[in-house]
């Protein structure tokens, strides 16, 4: 690694120092300072340009000498337009603050989007502001998981589960990152709510498939998350108050740089003491969350800037039953911290070094009478990483990067017996470099190659990876995109494929094992040849080999061998995705149609089935309607085929020790369909002060038909005969809240 | 072209919904279910044979007995051949009537059912475990003991077997007419008229390698007196227990049956020596 950063260093030092110009700098927003990752920079005479990373760099190399106008935009923020003279001045640094555009002008926004597209070969990719996650009607508050799920290609298994299966894979094939941490189990209220706090977020980058060289560890998807910096400029902050919890965020300017501090608590444990209702017979558990994400920048000078990102979560459950007859303690939360140095060594080599910290704990404890029982289990990732952007000429940008992490996975159980404790320690490495080279002025291509290995297994994954992108005109491209990926960690979840639960552990495979992988295929079309309307077609193909199966078994086994089936799958489809950003109406519709397939010797009698969140068409209806400067409507609809589930076929009894108990014959695997699922949301936002703060109040309805949607088919074999009974998912429910300023 | 667009994605929405089927019939596999363990130093008493009933019909047992059946059970490492009689008075039951023919620890035996009119022949095999018995324990037969859901819990200790896939702790009430403990675990799922004396609980999971279990008080669900021993259990058994933890969500889960041609359990399991009884009071 100390080679490369030397050659490197060296190579662009030599660049640096050839007689044309460079022109670099940060690109950030004009009223708090902030750093506008994917904000584009285009110099029109040279038909050349670059994007802002996701630090808000950029940098463009060999400009030849001349005047130029230098072109900024993204969208949501006036463009702006600077003169550069590279006779004058071969070592241009400028830094651009854009203002913030809240009225979305068409032709403004075309032109943000027409210039980012033209250059970004990343196929399937969804970038969500927290204000569009904001406007999407839904239970209780905004989030993250939600907003997603209503993507084309991204399905949960059902609507109270804050799991993602991206294009045909399992909740666990997700890297989710927050600031460049691993979060290992994104959830509250077991599931129901992601840990992410809308108010928190600045952007969430949602990448779908053919992801590139510099991310690896997960087959399906990768999920960024990126938090709000703080305001540079102006101390500032805002509250907002619903039925389920309270957030407040507060950010301001500190030294060279910002602090930002966001928290949220649920409040119906208070409501559930305040009534008494947490004692005698009908007692209700006290339940709360709560979360806290805080960021703090300084920089030092122009070309260093540190920063710590934290995170702390925790759900906390606690029941109690008479005079100690019965108690039930849960908890369980992430902690994630890291340190991220970023420094430009010159114009064209920009890098980032990071060390971090996520630990994921969950802790039971159920006492009946004197007879006691805990189960808890953890995970603690220790990780180095470091990324070098290298801007070699205007048309390569070459990408290096190394990500080392230290595991420590835990799980114990001690109840009336010997108690059970796993341990393992594994180490993961991996090394990548990427080229992302734009041709000509139609043709873009990205190759790169991940190199993972980790030390449990003693098993090394070589994957290349290959995007390419043609142009077809100004207002349409196709995309490619194919690669090799590998994942050495898994979840077993406590349930079967609904999404994250407190109580999933993530296991490293050890050497009886085969690293999972996936080759995946992407081909689509982009087209904003609609005025104001972007639309995207792609389709994938996705082989999995060595993907693994939770058996779901009582077992004290330590070999994680023994706790999985291995098998293959593959999954394919298309995706229909448009969306009108600008005018009174905007709006999104996605439709997919996808077939998801898993094979494992050991079940199905070895034949291919299609697992539980297999759907063959999805569609999402979701459009936001600006009245007036007050009044704002929205409304979301999705339709989805039925989910896949197992009948059963028939009814049988065992005498296991003398006792009879009858049980139902589950038939082929998941080869029938609950009935579709439907559902329409709808919001009204109005702004109005409160005591003199300017805010909003919103009032929202969750499933307004009230459609009971299917959740499960329950098999009751002690009625007679067995009674099967669709369980019903959530009715209609109404939400209150503000949100307001200080 | 805008309005084109949305007259073809409703068009296309329509279509959708519209070729999207739900089938509610429910099928029905027909396949023989068998129930059968083998006893170390033990005669085959029971096995038993029915068919699988159709989920949405009322399900009654007796009338899905096979009794047609040839039922062989032979020894694979012994020289054992039993041919089981049925039984006209207990539907589904066959038995053997030569009491000397006992399982022997340690062999492994094949059970061979065949069913006039069913074209598929069941077969199974099975390990007994070998003996061992119960070594210790902080109760003595006989003791008399006062339920007291917050006393220490008691514990007792026995010794290896082998050939063996886990052990069964078993707790069987005696007293038919014992009165239900109020607060106890099961006093709301248990039926109130269970025929005693009979085995009501028997505790799974336990590692391979533990030889103690507790006495918890919340398991015990009747006064009177109670007999408490300990199984080791074969594979087949241990198995099939192991893996019907109802699954999370409503799934119906796939069951591995250790039976060819068939489903259901034929297992075997050794009783060690040394159980012990006692007289709870309340």
């Amino acid at each position: 690694m100390k080679r490369i950063l030397l050659l490197l260093i060296c190579a662009a030092t030599l660049a640096y120092q050839q007689e044309k110009a460079v022109l670099s700098g940060f690109v950030r927003d004009k009223a708090n300072k902030e750093s506008l990752p994917f904000a584009n920079v285009y110099i029109k005479q040279l038909k050349i340009g670059a994007a802002t990373n996701i630090e808000g760099y950029y940098a463009i190399p060999n400009i030849p000498e001349g005047e130029y106008e230098v072109q900024y935009s993204l969208l949501g923020y006036q463009p702006q337009t600077v003169l550069i003279n590279t006779m004058q001045n071969k070592r241009i640094v400028q830094d651009i603050y854009l203002s913030d555009q809240s009225v979305q002008i068409s032709e403004v926004v075309i032109n943000a989007e027409a210039e980012e597209e033209k250059r970004t070969t990343q196929t399937g990719r969804i970038v969500l502001q927290a204000r569009d996650i904001a406007t999407l009607p839904t239970i209780g508050e905004a989030d993250v998981f939600r907003a997603l799920q209503l993507m084309p290609g991204v399905k949960a298994t059902s609507e109270i589960s804050s799991g993602l299966n991206v294009r045909g894979g399992s909740t666990d094939q997700n890297l989710i990152l927050l600031d460049g941490t691993v979060v290992y189990n994104p959830s509250h209220l077991f599931g129901f709510f992601s840990t992410f706090n809308n108010d928190a977020i600045k952007d969430i980058d949602l990448m779908k498939g053919g992801f590139p060289a510099e991310y690896g560890g997960r087959l399906s998807s990768v999920l960024n998350v990126t938090n709000i910096d703080g305001d540079r400029v102006n101390t500032h902050g805002k509250a907002s108050i619903s039925l389920l919890s309270t957030r407040v965020t507060g950010e301001g300017p500190l030294g060279n740089g910002s602090w930002f501090l966001s928290g949220r608590r649920t409040y119906f444990d208070q409501f559930v003491a305040a009534a008494k209702l947490d004692t005698g017979k009908d007692a209700i558990p006290l339940y709360y969350f709560y979360d806290a994400n805080a960021k703090l920048n300084q920089d030092f000078d122009e070309n260093d800037k540190v920063s710590f990102v934290g995170y702390l979560g925790q759900d906390d459950l606690k029941f109690a039953l008479g005079q100690n007859e019965l108690s039930i303690n849960m908890r369980w939360g992430n902690r994630t911290g890291a340190l991220k140095w970023t420094h430009v060594f010159n114009q064209t080599l920009f890098s980032n070094f990071t060390a971090s910290y996520s630990r994921y704990v969950s802790r039971t404890i159920f006492n009946f009478g004197g007879t006691g029982f805990a189960q808890s289990n953890s995970i603690n990732d220790f990780s180095l990483k470091g990324d070098l952007d290298f801007f070699w000429t205007n048309d390569h940008l070459i990408k290096i990067g190394a990500w080392w992490s230290q595991y420590r996975v835990t799980y114990t159980t001690s109840g009336d017996g010997d108690p059970y404790e796993f341990l393992e320690r594994p180490a993961q490495a991996s090394f990548y470099v990427q080229d992302e080279w734009r041709a000509s002025e139609r043709w873009t291509l990205q190759g790169g190659v991940r190199v993972e290995y980790q030390d449990l297994s003693k098993q090394t994954g070589v994957g290349p990876r290959f995007n390419a992108r043609y142009n077809v005109d100004e207002s349409s491209s196709i995309k490619f995109a194919t690669g090799l990926y590998y994942q050495f960690l898994m979840a077993v979840p406590a349930g079967s494929d609904n999404g994250f639960s407190p109580f999933d552990i993530w296991v490293p495979i050890n050497k009886k094992m085969t690293m999972s992988k996936s080759y995946d295929f992407v081909l689509g079309y982009e087209s904003r040849h609609l005025e104001g309307m972007s639309i995207s077609l792609e389709t994938y193909y996705k082989i999995f080999r060595d993907i693994l199966y939770f058996k779901n078994e009582i077992t004290y086994t330590k070999d994680v061998s023994e706790l999985f089936y291995s098998g293959t799958g593959r999954a394919l489809g298309g995706e229909i995705f448009i969306q009108k950003k600008v005018g009174d109406l905007t709006g999104m519709i996605g439709y997919t149609l996808a077939w998801t397939y898993r094979k494992y010797p050991q079940l199905n009698n070895g034949e291919e089935f299609q697992p539980k969140y297999d759907r063959r068409n999805d569609v999402t209806f979701a459009a936001n309607y600006q009245l007036d400067e007050n009044w704002k409507f929205g409304t979301v609809f999705t339709y989805a085929t039925g989910q896949a589930y197992t009948q059963a076929v028939g009814e049988y009894s065992t005498f296991e020790q003398g006792i009879r108990t009858d049980r139902p014959l589950a038939g082929p695997l998941f080869n029938r369909r609950l009935s579709p699922y439907h559902r329409m949301d709808v919001s009204i936002t109005k702004r109005a002060s409160f005591f003199g703060l300017h805010g909003s109040w919103y009032f929202q309805i969750f499933n307004i038909y009230n459609r009971r949607n299917v959740w499960f088919k329950a098999f009751d074999t002690s009625k007679n005969p067995t009674e099967i009974t669709d369980v019903k998912l959530l009715p209609i429910i109404p939400t209150f809240g503000l949100d307001f300023s200080f | 072209m805008k309005k084109n667009i949305f007259v073809l994605i409703i068009l296309i929405f329509s279509a959708i919904t519209g070729c999207e089927e739900t089938s509610t019939a429910i099928e029905y596999r027909k396949e023989v279910v068998v129930n059968g363990t083998l006893t170390a130093n033990q005669n085959i008493d029971t096995l038993r044979l029915h068919w699988t009933g159709q989920v949405d019909k009322f399900y009654d047992l007796d009338a899905l007995a096979i009794s047609n059946a040839t039922v062989i059970v032979r020894g694979v490492d012994v020289n054992f051949y039993d041919s089981l009689i049925y039984d006209a008075s207990n539907p589904g039951r066959y038995y053997s009537t030569d009491a000397n023919k006992k399982i022997i620890p340690t062999k492994t035996y094949k059970l061979e059912v065949s069913v006039p009119g069913w074209a598929k022949q069941v077969t199974a095999t099975t390990t007994v475990p070998d003996t061992f018995r119960i070594t210790s324990a902080t109760l003595n037969n006989g003791d008399t003991v006062k339920y007291d859901l917050f006393a220490p819990v008691h514990e007792f200790y026995w010794s290896s077997s082998n050939n063996y896939a886990t052990y069964l702790p078993t707790i069987t009430y005696l007293d038919s007419n014992a009165a239900m403990i109020p607060k106890a675990f099961y006093s709301d799922t248990t039926s109130k008229d269970f025929r005693k004396p009979e085995i009501i609980g028997y505790r799974i999971g336990l590692p391979k390698e533990q030889q103690n279990s507790d006495l918890p008080w919340v398991f015990l669900s009747y006064y009177g007196n109670i007999q408490f021993d300990v199984y080791a259990v074969d594979f087949n058994f241990s198995d099939y227990i192991n893996q019907i933890i109802p699954a999370q969500g409503g799934e119906l889960k796939e069951i591995r049956f250790n039976v060819q041609g068939g489903i259901g359990i034929f297992s075997a399991r050794t009783k060690a020596s040394g159980g012990f009884k006692i007289y709870l009071k309340p």
